[in-house]
């Protein structure tokens, strides 16, 4: 019998490349997914109500029936970290999808149409840039007021420019390609062109922007909870847990220190996988970093 | 007109064309805001007579495009007019807090701006290496801590714990420097830890891309030193992307010091922005966000100019490439 010719694995070398870094790639993907399955499991992990106010226990240290100790109202402290995780995986995942499936389409749109279409696209990117980041956030969550989907929607809108940019010059370094001219010839309409031809061939970089930002979108969330515009009380996030836990800074330190380790463990393991994701999905970065 | 005249004033141009755009989307903040912009300011128990009477004073009842005319001009004449939230003149509150704000972030600027360009460097041109690997460990941690629990973080050691540092509030430069360094120092160290962390991952990454050319490999292959081929041909070429994000950085730092501000109690531009928006006081966004905005445009505008005294070919073809 013939021996069939085996069939080679195009994503060996990508992931690969990806683990390249040793084992801080291992620690940033055990880490992303320790959160996941938190947020995840959130009501197996833990016998505790993260809102349930128990004033008798209001900020002790930690024990054995409350590792972490307790907060001012005497909620477990533990628990409302564990829900904490969903509020910043549910919002930097959904704000990034967003802003990626915006920021793609107007991106796509704005290079491919250069005309009118594009430097309306790319002046409002524009503008929107002249306005630092976490103000714009701010101005966009006070138009939808607060809770989880206004902030999910104003980190998002402040993410858009990233994506636009970047689809944008992907885009115009690859529609005059041969395949492209030869699909226009064989008349082929725009959005064909667009969605099955342009878009599949951008989206390599769209995942690595996509993993970057959730990093960022973790740490600005926390920010605007802080600052008491993002989730409110008695919802935990970890954001708002640093701001109440600084009154007691002096006394209980850990209240403040552990959903900061939070934001801090979670924000730098997305960055190290959006870095090595960088690498994976770069031809020229393949290799020794 | 010369081919670098032109793009001068076309660049000027679009700078202007910009500041009319945001002007108009600024403007329109009071009235996209949700619910009646005045009761929301002078708070929605305000008796009748009252918020006629701010509403007159606001020009709210004219014709929009009237209204807009009246804002802009007083904005060109320096008036941002009365807070309703603060009772103070806006221009007046504004201008006390600007240079609170520049003794803060001016030297976190310069100092995170020297550490990332060595530290991205370093880090670039010693790829693989144990302190390029160290580095990239170092700046990829800094880069995931958020300024307000570092700020916490590092008043707790140096404030809480050591009492070597005052924990909040501020001191003018001009009126007692010793006191100055003292309540600037947590605050600028805060911010220079997160700038630098992301000044020197840029900065890595134009240098990996410019020393992965082709004219780089060819230096070396002729016999060059490294250290000559890297810091002479290597570095002069990152410089466009370096300005670039330079500037951005100014934009960041502007809005990044809010959380600082914040923490600290420094009654800064941040501080301002922070009140304003928790008291609704949408007459003094209006005019915090539409003078970063300026400021940000006119940075901008410096840097596409700059970019025609660093590269000949910009001026040559008359736009940016």
């Amino acid at each position: 019998m013939e021996k069939r010719p085996k069939k080679s694995n195009h994503l060996s070398p990508a992931v690969r490349t990806f683990f390249n870094r040793g084992a801080i790639v291992y620690f940033a993907v055990g880490v992303a997914a320790l959160f996941l399955l938190c947020a995840l499991c959130a009501g197996w992990l833990t016998p505790y109500d993260p809102n349930k106010n128990v004033i008798a226990e209001a900020v002790q240290g930690p024990s054995m029936k409350h590792i972490f100790g307790t907060d001012e109202f005497g909620r477990d402290v533990l628990t409302r970290l564990i829900y904490g995780s969903r509020i910043s995986l549910a919002s930097s995942l959904m704000a990034c999808g967003f802003a990626a499936i915006s920021g793609m389409l107007l991106g796509l749109l704005s290079g491919y149409y250069e005309g009118a279409v594009g430097r309306v696209i790319l002046r409002y990117v524009d503008l929107q840039l002249s306005i630092p980041p976490l103000l714009f956030t701010i101005i966009i969550g006070m138009f939808l007021g607060k809770g989880l989907t206004g902030l999910i929607i104003a980190l998002g809108f402040g993410l858009i420019p990233s994506f636009v940019r970047l689809m944008h010059s992907q885009v115009l370094a690859i529609k005059n390609s041969d395949f492209i001219t030869a699909l226009r010839l064989g008349n082929i309409g725009d959005w064909q062109i667009i969605f099955n031809h342009l878009l599949p061939n951008t989206l390599a970089p769209m995942i690595t922007m996509f993993a970057m930002n959730l990093g960022t979108t973790v740490m600005l969330e926390s920010t605007i909870s802080f600052l008491g515009i993002g989730i409110q009380q008695p919802t935990a996030s970890w954001g708002n847990m640093v701001a109440d836990g600084e009154k007691f800074l002096f006394t209980s330190p850990l209240l403040c220190i552990l959903p900061g380790v939070c934001v801090v463990l979670l924000t730098v393991a997305f960055n190290i996988i959006g870095d090595s994701l960088a690498d994976a999905l770069d031809p020229r970065l393949r290799g020794k970093l | 007109m010369n081919n670098y005249g032109t793009y001068i004033v076309k660049k000027a141009g679009d700078a202007i064309f910009s500041i009319f755009l945001i002007s108009v989307a600024v403007f329109l903040l009071v009235h996209l805001m949700p619910g009646d912009p005045v009761r929301a300011m002078l708070g929605y128990e305000a008796d009748e007579a009252a918020v006629q009477a701010a509403r007159e004073t606001l020009h709210l009842n004219d014709p929009l495009i009237k209204q807009y005319f009246i804002w802009a001009g007083n904005f060109l004449k320096g008036d941002f007019g009365q807070s309703l939230v603060l009772k103070t003149d806006i221009f007046q509150t504004i201008a006390t807090r600007i240079p609170v704000s520049l003794s803060i972030t001016l030297p976190a600027f310069v100092i995170s701006t020297v550490i990332g360009i060595v530290v991205g460097t370093i880090s670039a041109t010693h790829r693989g290496s144990f302190a390029d690997q160290s580095l990239t460990v170092f700046v990829t941690a800094f880069g995931g801590v958020p300024d307000f629990w570092i700020g916490i973080m590092l008043m707790f050691i140096f404030s809480v714990k050591l009492g070597i540092l005052p924990a909040m509030g501020y001191v003018s430069p001009w009126e007692d420097m010793g006191g100055y360094l003292k309540h600037a120092a947590l605050p600028v160290l805060v911010l220079t830890i997160t700038s630098f962390a992301w000044i020197g991952r840029q900065m890595r990454t134009c240098m990996l891309d410019v020393l992965n050319q082709d004219y780089i490999r060819t230096a070396r292959a002729n016999g060059l030193p490294a250290s000559l081929v890297h810091y002479k041909h290597g570095m002069r070429n990152t410089l466009i992307p370096v300005v670039t994000l330079l500037v951005l950085q100014v934009r960041s730092l502007v809005g990044g010091s809010l959380l600082i501000k914040q923490v600290f109690s420094i009654a800064g531009m941040g501080r301002l922005i922070y009140t304003s928006v928790a008291s609704n006081d949408y007459l003094t966004i209006q005019a915090l966000t539409m003078i970063i905005a300026v400021f940000v445009i006119a940075c901008n505008l410096l840097l596409d100019l700059s970019y025609g005294f660093m590269d000949p070919r910009i001026r040559a073809r008359g736009k940016r490439s």
